[in-house]
């Protein structure tokens, strides 16, 4: 018998979302020796509690459910009933609840008493709750006293959903305070500002579903196959389901993801804005654009060009960095007219992708009988040009009318596992409030206001955006922050140009020894021996949460298991710190800690007032008046008056959230039933998905392609013609290859949870710098060889591979930043886009050479 | 990083079969995990070593020693079966895996 490829590949012609419904994806997770076999190990008595749960690691936001016995976690599986991942889920998710088992969990609050040793592993005593809590908020309280611009918090796309809203809350009108960002601004930034400056609202408007529905994938810039793995699974599922599904892989290096591309256009770094620009050229000088689609929906803009690179600290200040948000409106022929110098053979020259291939792609876009669906992640978003790229892929969907239709769309996807539902829904960022509202306008901070029961005019002490993330890390390495906590985030191995930022080239190490730094922790990181206080903190279902994934999906996991030792609830050290710190200070005359948190803290008890379900729910509930602006007599006046538009995003009950398994927002009440959103400004029926009742309320019924757009401003989104702009900085005598770092399928982000499960660990022990084999010939090197990767930034040894996950083309290597014994991000510039301030992870020039 | 030389001995069914096991791993007297157990739900790990193997096949390597045709539905003996859920149908009959299966690192990493 032959074995053919053919019979390999030919698809389940199951479909995933039908199987789900037949039930065959329950069985999904039962492919254990032991279950499968029938012998669970489960006690047959049935003493045993099942909760319901979110994968703790990325932004696909996998359900899963949770099975305790005796007070420890027994098995993770795949939930049949979260219609994200309908049972399916990942190595990670699968040996999730090891996770939770490393033997080295933190379990008691660790203060330093000698700064000399921080960045050595000793250093730490242990403490009681009541010092800890004591020591932390004693050096806020005289950080904020003393200057408040020199106090920070680094949070997550990790924080679960109510305590990114406590927290902001806390720091935005406790303390008055907008230095807070998340560790977002390192993977979604210019998907978000992207959102804003095109739709003015932050959110994709396709979901998971356009997967199973679309007929052409286009892939930019992201390598699914490891980054969001049951996506992925998804995406090949849909491609062996029928054999006319094609894959177009637009990437700097093959990838596990390219395996299933039927072609792959590999361009030179940075080049990418020139191929995209390319194909929407060719769209409108072969007249081959969607002229319905456009007239009805589309406006056209420019904006400040050649804008320069952030290598300085001052960037953001100088003259140009000040302009590099200005856009003006120009005419759909100025807009061709500026497109008019990309053509195939421009953008194959600087590229290197053949010109043939880019007007292959062009004309799949073309091809109206067709969906096409754009999925992008890090190599578009960390990216010295991030946010103009994002505008691109845009540009090219608006152009062909593929925009918010089932299957034929333009999805970013997220990283992290609540980068959404936390970071930018509740906003954690340096210039947000809650449900996309901004600091710097006033009517957002009236409403605002209403909804936190705050006097009229409080929060426009804070109508100055603070510090983002890498500013955050490059004052504090001046010594110009005094006081900087962080949760959820190991910033030690994830931030860019770690040489600077751990004051490793820095001989008075001013900085980083100078600042109280204040880690919460589940184990001990390589941030830990920089803090001066550590807090042990409770872990995933250790505590309830709720995560909010790349789909809009609101998803909460339950409380199944105590945290081990004195490792407490985050929600309750910031409530512990936030009343030391208010002690005595009121808002219009009341007690400052109970007009911000008195519905859910006793501060005299040191306690709750109500179960961890309670409590939640009653944050959520406040937190949910945003996008429910009927439940707030004064926001909502201020909702009308303002035409904020606040009921667009509206949130459902809490428990409804963990009865339906997550639900995707807007989710709408009809006769008492709450539906969810699946496809947003799209017009359909409601209980099939669609954005009936939005379009209905804001929106207009008879334009083309049945979508109606009306959060943007004039309901038309912005097409902004955005040139090509080179790298940052490009491969020199001195330093001849491009660097790229990213996240590979078994360790999440720094390896600090998953590090510690021996199945993953096993799998993938050290992080492998991969090298095109004529380039390593050319350096002398083979596979196992040590090497030393310098740029001008910093350098890190690490082993040579020519057989791993990735191939990259001769010119370029990959390493993963996982492992903090190798520290990749030693030599990763710090250079960021000067529209969203993420930094660039994908293209910094190093040196290689044998040690 | 799996070390260790792997010595192949399998059964070869067909040209695909030779081509998936040029790179090695399925190896009946490779050096084998005993010490693999699993909780409920715990997709198995790969006790034999099979470095470079998916990397270099992707699925239908792994398909080529686990999966079935007409003759087998497993092509070597020490070779776990796939199990018919990971089947089209949930019928090994069918040959063909299932779409979201297809991907088999993504569940099954080395051990
Ligand atoms: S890591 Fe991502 S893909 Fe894997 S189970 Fe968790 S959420 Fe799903």
């Amino acid at each position: 018998m032959e074995l053919s490829r053919r019979t390999f590949v030919k698809a389940g012609a199951v479909a995933l979302a039908s199987a789900a419904a037949g039930g065959t994806l329950g069985v999904l997770p039962g492919c254990s020796p032991a279950a499968s076999s029938g012998a669970s190990g489960v006690a047959a008595g049935g003493d045993t509690v099942k909760t319901v749960g979110v994968c703790r690691f990325c932004g696909c936001g996998c359900g899963v459910i949770v099975e305790a016995k005796d007070g420890r976690l027994i098995s993770v599986t795949g939930d049949p009933d979260n219609g994200s991942s309908r049972g399916l889920n990942c190595v990670k998710g699968y040996y999730l609840a090891n996770a939770l088992y490393g033997e080295d969990r933190l379990t008691k609050p660790l203060i330093r008493d000698d700064k000399s040793t921080k960045g050595t592993e000793g250093g730490l005593r242990e403490a009681s709750w009541e010092e800890a809590l004591d020591l932390v908020a004693s050096k806020l309280r005289e950080t904020w006293k003393a200057d408040k611009s020199r106090l920070a918090f680094w949070g997550s796309g990790q924080q679960p959903i109510v305590e990114g809203y406590a927290t902001a809350k806390f720091w935005k009108a406790g303390l008055l305070s907008n230095n807070i960002d998340p560790n977002a601004r390192l993977c979604m930034a210019s998907a978000v500002v992207g959102f804003m400056n095109i739709f003015q609202t932050d959110e994709p408007a396709g979901c998971y579903a356009d997967i199973d529905e679309t007929d052409v994938f286009v892939t930019w810039g992201a390598n699914m196959a490891e980054a969001h793995p049951m996506l992925y699974s998804r995406l090949t599922a849909r491609k062996l389901a029928d054999d006319k599904v094609r894959h177009y892989d637009v990437t700097t290096m093959a990838t596990r993801t390219s395996a299933s591309a039927d072609k792959v256009l590999m361009f030179r770094p940075g080049t990418d804005i020139a191929i995209a620009n390319a194909i929407a050229n060719y769209l409108i000088q072969n007249n081959l654009y969607d002229k319905a689609f456009v007239e009805d929906h589309i406006q056209f803009k420019q904006g400040t060009e050649n804008i320069g690179n952030s290598f300085e600290d001052g960037y953001d200040a100088s003259d140009v960095g000040k302009t590099v948000d200005a856009v003006e409106n120009i005419t759909f022929e100025q807009f061709a007219e500026r497109l008019a110098p990309y053509t195939l053979e421009y953008a194959a020259e600087l590229s290197g992708v053949p010109a043939e291939d880019i007007r292959e792609l062009a004309e799949v876009f073309a091809d109206k009988s067709r969906k096409v669906l754009s999925l992008w992640t890090m190599g578009v978003n960390q990216h010295n040009r991030g946010t103009w790229m994002n505008h691109c892929i845009y540009n090219i969907h608006f152009l062909t009318g593929r925009y918010a239709l089932p299957g034929d769309g333009a999805f970013s996807l997220t990283g992290q596992p609540s980068a959404c539902g936390t970071a930018r829904e509740v906003g954690t960022f340096s210039h947000r409030l809650p449900a996309d509202l901004l600091v710097a306008k006033a009517p957002h901070r009236r409403y605002t206001e209403a909804v936190w029961n705050l006097p009229e005019g409080y929060l426009d002490a804070i109508e100055k955006p603070g510090m983002h993330t890498v500013k955050m890390f490059r004052e504090l390495s001046k010594g110009n922050v005094d006081f900087l906590w962080s949760a959820h985030n190991n910033w030690a191995v994830s931030m860019p140009n770690l040489t600077r930022f751990l004051g490793r080239g820095d001989e008075d190490k001013k900085g980083i020894y100078d600042c109280f730094i204040c880690v919460s922790e589940v184990y001990p990181t390589l941030s830990t021996q920089y803090a001066d206080a550590v807090l042990p903190a409770a872990m995933w279902v250790e505590r309830e949460g709720a995560f909010g994934n790349g789909e809009r999906r609101t998803a909460v996991f339950e409380k199944a298991i105590d945290p081990p030792g004195e490792a407490k609830w985050d929600l309750w050290m910031l409530m512990e710190i936030a009343k030391r710190v208010l002690d005595g200070e009121v808002i219009g005359g009341q007690d400052a800690f109970d007009t911000l948190f008195g519905q859910v803290y006793d501060k005299q008890a040191a306690d709750f007032t109500g179960t961890q379900r309670e409590v939640c729910r009653a944050l959520w509930e406040e937190y949910r008046t945003f996008s429910n602006p009927q439940l707030n007599p004064k926001a909502s006046e201020i909702n009308a008056a303002e035409k904020l538009k606040m009921e667009a995003k509206q949130l459902a009950p809490y428990d409804l959230y963990i009865e339906d398994h997550g639900l995707t927002w807007p989710v709408r009440e009809v006769d008492g039933q709450w539906l969810p959103t699946l496809w947003r400004f799209c017009d359909g029926p409601q209980e099939d998905g669609f954005d009936q009742l939005g379009v209905a309320q804001y929106g207009q019924q008879d334009k083309a392609a049945g979508v109606s757009f009306y959060k943007s401003a004039d309901q038309r989104p912005s097409a902004v013609f955005r040139p090509y702009e080179p790298p940052a900085e490009e491969p020199s005598d001195q330093y001849p290859f491009w660097l790229c770092t990213g996240r590979l399928l078994e360790h999440w982000h720094t390896g600090s949870m998953t590090r510690r499960v021996p199945e993953l660990h096993r799998a993938l022990p050290q992080a492998l710098l991969d090298v095109n084999p004529a380039d390593c010939e050319q350096l002398g090197v083979k596979d196992g060889d040590m090497v030393r990767v310098s740029s001008r930034y910093g350098s890190f040894d690490i082993q040579v591979s020519t057989a791993g996950r990735t191939a990259p083309p001769q010119g370029i290597v990959f390493a993963p930043f996982f492992a903090e014994e190798t520290l990749v991000n030693l030599a990763v510039q710090d250079v960021y886009c000067p529209l969203s301030k993420e930094p660039d992870f994908k293209k910094t020039c190093v040196s290689i050479r044998k040690v | 990083m799996v070390k260790g030389k792997l010595v192949v001995r399998c059964a070869m069914v067909g040209a695909a079969m030779a081509l998936a096991l040029a790179l090695g791993g399925c190896a009946t007297d490779a050096p084998q995990r005993e010490d693999l157990s699993y909780g409920p739900g715990e997709p198995p790990l790969m006790p034999a070593p099979h470095a470079g193997r998916y990397e270099g096949l992707g699925a239908p390597g792994c398909y080529g020693c686990h999966g079935a045709n007409e003759v087998t539905d497993h092509m070597l003996a020490a070779a776990p079966a796939l199990p018919s859920d990971h089947y089209v149908d949930g019928s090994v009959e069918t040959y063909e895996v299932f779409g979201p299966r297809g991907e088999c690192i993504t569940c099954h990493p080395q051990g």
